[in-house]
């Protein structure tokens, strides 16, 4: 694989999705379907702050879907990927994939 | 971007997808409520047509059974959910009730086409007491159970089920060339007993690793 080649491979990866507590987010989301923020936190081992601006990055962008209620009397924040989500999650490991194969 | 930055991600996708899959095993107290309530519904059922009771009563046995492990099934899938932290079924949930949806609707068609179509078939059955009958349908639902569990053992990547599935389809053949009357205590006690037990273990191995044994 030539240097322009790996170039153009690298470009296709989406960058938002690159980033690792956000890949790491996505993939915990798109295997578990909705989950809430405590979940997420305990999953991922990381801090309220961190893993609260991810998930604005990645609702802001129309990746993820928060849904708010109430558990009894306690509230609860569910996040879930949209489609956007899903299909922009495959299409990065697709290219992952593709991208390990060439450099391998 | 360096070869190590793809790894570092790709190790990434491969960690969380498992830490995602391995809660699967939280919901193996469901697996053990359905393996009881198989034993106790087949058993009973057995217990039916050795009295040569009505067929309604071998009905009622085991609807009554899987009616109430249903109930149950609800109320403790919401509370395990609530325990989790999250809604929703899991993916791999949700490909394992998908893949038993379709093999017992099509081997239940098959089987049920074969069963009503094959005039020498209904020949043999018609000089048997119904039972007889009954217990041969249900040798059928030996081997589509079993290819069930094989698949699930498929998609969990299990050997446990591997072993209970192929224990299913070989224990068909056997019991219709011996006597198929026993087939309703033996699916009972094979599907039930083996159910429960991968149950029982997947939520005690889950139970141990939330507690960081």
């Amino acid at each position: 694989m030539d240097a322009e080649e790996l170039a153009k491979a690298v470009a296709s990866l989406d960058r938002v999705l690159h980033e690792k507590m956000r890949l790491a987010i996505a993939t915990a989301l798109y295997h578990r379907g909705k989950a809430d923020f405590n979940y997420l936190k305990r999953l991922l081992k990381t801090s309220e702050g961190n893993l609260a601006t991810h998930l604005r990055t990645l609702e802001q962008i129309g990746y993820v879907r928060v849904e708010k209620r109430f558990v009894g009397r306690r509230p609860q924040t569910l996040y879930e990927l949209t489609e956007k989500g899903k299909r922009a999650y495959r299409e990065y490991v697709k290219n992952l994939a593709k991208l390990a194969r060439e450099i391998a | 971007m360096s070869r190590k930055e793809v790894e570092e991600r790709i190790a990434l996708i491969e960690q969380i997808s498992r830490l995602v899959s391995e809660e699967r095993r939280a919901y193996g107290v469901l697996h053990a409520l359905w393996g009881i309530a198989i034993f106790v519904g087949f058993s009973a059922a057995q217990l039916v047509v050795y009295a040569s009771a009505p067929w309604t009563y071998l009905v009622a046995c085991i609807a009554a059974s899987l009616g109430l492990a249903a109930v149950l099934h609800a109320l403790i899938r919401r509370r395990i959910q609530r325990e989790l932290g999250g809604a929703g079924a899991v993916w791999l949930s949700i490909k394992i009730g998908i893949s038993w949806f379709a093999t017992a609707f099509i081997g239940g068609t098959c089987a049920m086409l074969w069963f009503f179509n094959v005039p020498e078939f209904q020949a043999v059955l018609s000089a048997q007491s119904p039972y007889y009958g009954s217990s041969i349908i249900l040798l059928m639902w030996f081997v589509i159970d079993g290819i069930g569990v094989m698949v699930t053992g498929v998609l969990v990547e299990s050997k446990k089920y591997y072993v209970l599935g192929a224990v299913l389809c070989a224990l068909a053949p056997i019991l219709a060339a011996t006597n198929p009357i026993h087939a309703w205590a033996v699916f009972g006690a094979v599907l039930g007993l083996g159910w429960f037990a991968i149950g029982i273990s997947d939520y005690a191995r889950w139970k141990r690793a939330k507690q960081g044994v």
